[in-house]
């Protein structure tokens, strides 16, 4: 999990969602409560006043800065959302990882699969995947293992952070190995009374 | 090689002349530069094929270590200018210090490929696409930990991203600004007249205002975005949950599901029940089953017993409270009743639970 991107994507539906539902409010108060009823402090509750001015938005138009302003923060805001919106199709994979300064490199997918052939050995795990993720400083490494049904999830977690991952930090060695475990089990098929 | 002109191949300054153990003797000196005057015998000039380089280097790159450890080796030859680029690709032991073993293999081949044909070969890319399982590292024994990591903490629960939502309302945005940066474009830029959905909906603004807005419109828009403030405060992830984990840096979760087939599975290893039905909540796991024959009270003793097996050996942060309900399928018949089959045979109390 990313907590970055997860911070990031929370605090935007905040941002976008209590102004809605601000609007929302203010403007469904009055009529459902009825005009008379609403105090005075109650914003947009004025029933003179109109969205937009015509006569402010042209004092504005007016203004020699606003056509390339209007165009500059639509472009913006354009490539803001785009950008933002192909981040989240990001799976964060390590391709290659650098080993040192001078061009050594290790395919992320190679210590991917070292790990789950080495899981695959765990009693109690029938299948195992296995991907690298995070930055250079903050790898982490994503398991995806499906269980037996009489194996004990507690055992399984225990054996892989006795020897799986050690030996994996072993491998990578200066560099920090975070793990992410997610466990399932295959169900065994309906059979009769025992 | 081409050898242009005569004469054998000389041993240059630091060249192992016949190149034993490379492809051949196809190995060469560097071109010598220089109007100097040339002997004879060293007129001429060298050159050294891409291929012969290649070989020499997946040669340097499979004897610089014990042999067996690297395998799968393929190497590429580039030309810039003066200078020879190699970069190898090749597979290594998986084990400790990868990194050292990559650095011994880069220094061998760039220090043997410069020496056995003469060019300057720039520093070597050495890439590791695959670690082979090793024979010295033990699959059983523990391994000791270099720097043992911090103790694991309480179970924390896992967040969701909410990628889903986030990517819905990127998009929201990103089609509003496209389509009125395009209506902006055409009518600053190319001259046209502003689109027509464009004027009509600054007609409305500007001839409408908050007094008499729909109150459906209104109970949707404050629907929405009470939704999206919900949808970024909860964690989400509901059908995995936290296992507690003894070294900080490892998080493990396990799914709802996952748990619910443990104890389905342990509770129909228990004999005489069947039809098994089991949820498996944050808080409370609900168990019913049906009992086909035998003692009840054993048999639910024994379902109890299986289930919180099974949640323990789970692992979870909170492990959740069973609550079993054992009934009794529509063939049960009361074991102590068989004792009553004989007409002068008494009823014997306490025996069976009906």
């Amino acid at each position: 999990m990313n907590r970055l991107r997860s911070g990031v994507n929370r605090a935007v539906l905040v941002c976008a969602g209590l102004p809605l539902t601000a609007a929302g409010i203010a403007l469904g108060f009055p009529e459902v409560v009825g005009r008379d009823q609403v105090p005075s402090w109650w914003p947009l509750a004025a029933s003179g006043t109109v969205w937009v001015d015509r006569a402010a938005l042209a004092h504005w138009r007016d203004h020699d800065w606003w056509a390339p302003a209007v165009l500059a923060g639509l472009a913006a805001a354009l490539l803001l959302c785009l950008g933002w919106c192909l981040h989240q199709a990001r799976s964060g994979r390590v391709s290659t990882l650098p080993l040192d300064r001078a061009g050594l490199t290790l395919d992320g997918a190679a210590l991917a699969q070292a790990v789950a052939r080495q899981t695959r050995t765990v009693p109690g795990v029938t299948q195992a995947r296995v991907r690298l993720a995070g930055r250079s400083r903050r790898l982490r490494v994503r398991l995806h293992l499906v269980l037996a049904p009489d194996a004990s999830p507690a055992a399984v977690l225990a054996h892989i952070g006795t020897h799986t991952l050690p030996e994996a930090r072993k491998a990578i060695a200066p560099r920090h190995l975070d793990a992410e475990v997610r466990l399932r089990v295959r169900r065994r098929p309906r059979r009769r009374v025992s | 090689m081409r050898t242009a002109g005569a004469g054998p191949d000389t041993a240059g300054a630091g060249t192992d002349g016949t190149g034993a153990d490379t492809a051949g003797a196809r190995t060469g000196t560097a071109a010598k530069a220089g109007p100097r005057r040339v002997e004879a015998g060293e007129r001429g000039r060298t050159t050294v094929s891409d291929r012969a380089v290649r070989r020499i280097a997946e040669h340097a790159a499979r004897e610089a270590l014990p042999p067996g450890d690297v395998g799968a080796v393929s190497a590429k030859v580039g030309r810039r200018g003066g200078r020879t680029g190699v970069s190898v690709a090749l597979t290594l032991p998986y084990r400790a210090g990868v990194a050292q073993s990559g650095h011994r293999v880069r220094r061998h081949v760039a220090r043997r490929t410069a020496a056995l044909t003469g060019l300057p070969v720039s520093r070597p890319r050495v890439r590791v696409r695959g670690l082979t399982p090793y024979a010295g590292s033990l699959p059983g024994g523990p391994v000791a930990a270099a720097a043992p990591g911090p103790a694991g903490g309480p179970a924390r629960r896992p967040w969701s991203e909410r990628r889903v939502p986030a990517a819905l309302v990127a998009f929201l945005g990103l089609s509003v600004c496209a389509t009125l940066l395009y209506d902006v474009v055409c009518v600053r830029i190319a001259g046209r007249t502003a689109a027509p959905w464009r004027s009509r909906a600054l007609g409305w603004l500007s001839s409408h205002g908050p007094g008499g807005f729909p109150v459906a419109l209104s109970a949707a828009v404050t629907l929405l975005g009470a939704g999206m403030v919900l949808l970024a405060l909860t964690p989400g992830r509901r059908r995995s949950f936290a296992m507690s984990t003894a070294d900080g840096r490892v998080r493990a979760t396990l799914d709802r599901s996952a748990a619910e087939a443990l104890v389905h599975e342990a509770v129909s290893g228990v004999s005489g029940i069947s039809q098994v039905r089991v949820r498996v909540g944050r808080r409370r796991a609900r168990i019913r089953a049906a009992v086909e024959f035998g003692d009840r009270e054993i048999a639910h003793r024994q379902v109890v017993t299986a289930t919180d097996q099974a949640l323990g050996a789970c692992g979870l942060g909170r492990t959740p409270r069973p609550r079993v309900r054992v009934r009794t399928a529509p063939g049960w018949r009361d074991p102590g009743q068989r004792e009553r089959v004989g007409p002068g045979s008494p009823a014997r109390p306490g025996s069976g639970v009906s």
